[in-house]
């Protein structure tokens, strides 16, 4: 288990999240619904070290994956060289379904390729804490079935904690052992 | 009048054809064909003219194998190249260095982007004679001075190249743990190549200008002091034999060298 605690974060003097504790399961899924703006991917940068609270505390390192809300792959790499870039390859993208764009550059893939790709880098990199913000936004209905499968298969199979922020209800149902949701101003974090 | 129509079309049309069309003519070819245009131009305004300002191409052709013979146009050509690498080896590291650094940090720029200034607009003619005068005429002094005029501009570029580093790619680098030299090797130097590319391009046709001013003015060998000596005897012939050949040497470091790397770097952006 892992103890996140974070006292608030304020952005040009305005407080957007409360005090929160999340506690995060190795093996589960937890998913964090919450509108547009309210917090979400702040609250995930936190707990991925790439910001800090307003006190500044440093959250308990893990090896990290991470799949942002854009798919932040390197122009200058090929799909398979992103990959490998975070780990062993181990299948991945044949899994999710890009094998055959593994040669290509990320400026010659569709944004749901490169999408996927981006989960391939994600579980690559053999994490203990996978974050995912918004993973199956802009794929297709197939695309997406095939990278929830594929990451619900590694979560249940490895030790992997999972974190992943969704605006749709259903999906979260779908994926996740817990649901949290963040509301208002600043943000608190309520388990559903 | 039908006939001379018919004899243009058909001229415009091989021409065309010699010109854009790639299935007849390849691009070294037309590139070949337009620098035989311009001797052709110069041997015959050399030939109508008749002065001993404007030598043909001929006569710079035995300055050259003369010069070449004698073995002084290689000396002094190795010399210059010597100089041309040292200062621009010199101007890139610093010049790289401090442009990284005010492109990566808002508050030295504002701080320092007011010395910048100065510096770009300080005459090079200004930077050599104190250079000269504060160090000496030596091969230090020269090799500063050239160096010394250098610096601002790839600065300048490198600042820029430093500001439009992705941040976004840097959260995939924390992410992943890669820092110093790997996130640097991976992360940083392809975003920053073709800002490289830019600045050795430019850097490289500025600064063997700048070499051949710092010889005329202090040194005693080099192809600026060559071109000066001919100065002195009035022999145009030799001035453009140095100068062409020194023009030549930089052409091939750019298309054997920087040209195949810009487009190696620019491969993934399928600009190449």
């Amino acid at each position: 288990m892992t103890d996140f605690q974070i006292t608030s974060k304020t952005f040009g003097g305005r407080q957007i999240l409360g005090p929160i504790s999340l506690k995060l399961i190795g093996g589960e899924i937890t998913a964090l619904l919450g509108a547009s703006g309210v917090g979400k991917s702040t609250l995930l940068r936190i707990i991925a070290g790439l910001a800090n609270d307003d006190a500044g505390t440093v959250q308990p390192k893990r090896r990290l994956g991470m799949v942002f809300q854009e798919p932040r792959l390197l122009p200058w790499k090929t799909a398979l060289q992103n990959v490998e870039l975070a780990g062993e390859e181990r299948g991945l993208l044949a899994a999710l379904g890009v094998a055959h764009a593994k040669h290509l550059y990320p400026r010659q893939l569709s944004l749901g390729m490169a999408r996927r790709v981006s989960i391939a880098r994600a579980l690559a990199s053999n994490p203990q804490l996978l974050i995912l913000d918004e993973p199956f936004a802009s794929l297709d209905e197939e695309s997406a079935a095939i990278s929830r499968h594929v990451i619900m298969n590694t979560a249940q199979n490895t030790d992997i904690t999972t974190l992943f922020v969704t605006h749709d209800k259903a999906e979260a149902k779908t994926l996740a052992t817990r649901i949290f949701t963040l509301l208002g101003q600043p943000a608190q974090l309520l388990e559903a | 009048m039908r006939n001379w129509w018919v004899t243009s079309q058909s001229l415009r049309r091989a021409l065309s054809l010699v010109l854009n069309d790639g299935r007849f003519v390849s691009k070294a070819a037309v590139s070949t064909l337009s620098v035989a245009c311009l001797v052709a131009l110069w041997a015959i305004l050399a030939l109508v003219l008749h002065s001993r300002y404007l030598p043909s191409p001929v006569d710079v052709a035995r300055a050259f194998g003369t010069e070449w013979m004698s073995g002084a146009l290689p000396f002094h050509l190795a010399v210059t190249m010597a100089r041309v690498a040292a200062a621009f080896l010199l101007a890139m590291v610093i010049g790289s260095a401090i442009g990284i650094a005010l492109g990566r940090s808002a508050e030295a720029d504002h701080f320092f982007d007011a010395w910048l200034i100065f510096a770009l607009n300080l005459p090079a003619l200004v930077i050599i004679v104190f250079c000269y005068l504060w160090i000496g005429l030596n091969e230090t002094a020269a090799i500063l001075a050239v160096a010394l005029n250098k610096i601002p501009s790839v600065a300048v570029t490198m600042r820029e190249g430093a500001r439009a580093l992705d941040p976004a790619l840097d959260d995939v680098a924390q992410v992943y743990r890669f820092s110093g030299w790997r996130k640097f090797q991976l992360f940083i130097w392809p975003q920053l190549e073709p800002y490289v590319a830019a600045t050795v391009r430019n850097g490289l046709s500025l600064v063997w200008k700048i070499v051949l001013v710092v010889e005329l003015l202090g040194r005693s060998n080099g192809v600026g002091f060559q071109i000066n000596l001919y100065f002195g005897l009035f022999d145009l012939s030799r001035i453009l034999a140095y100068a062409l050949s020194f023009m030549a040497v930089v052409w091939l470091v750019e298309a054997l060298l920087i040209k195949p790397w810009e487009t190696r770097a620019r491969a993934w952006r399928g600009e190449a």
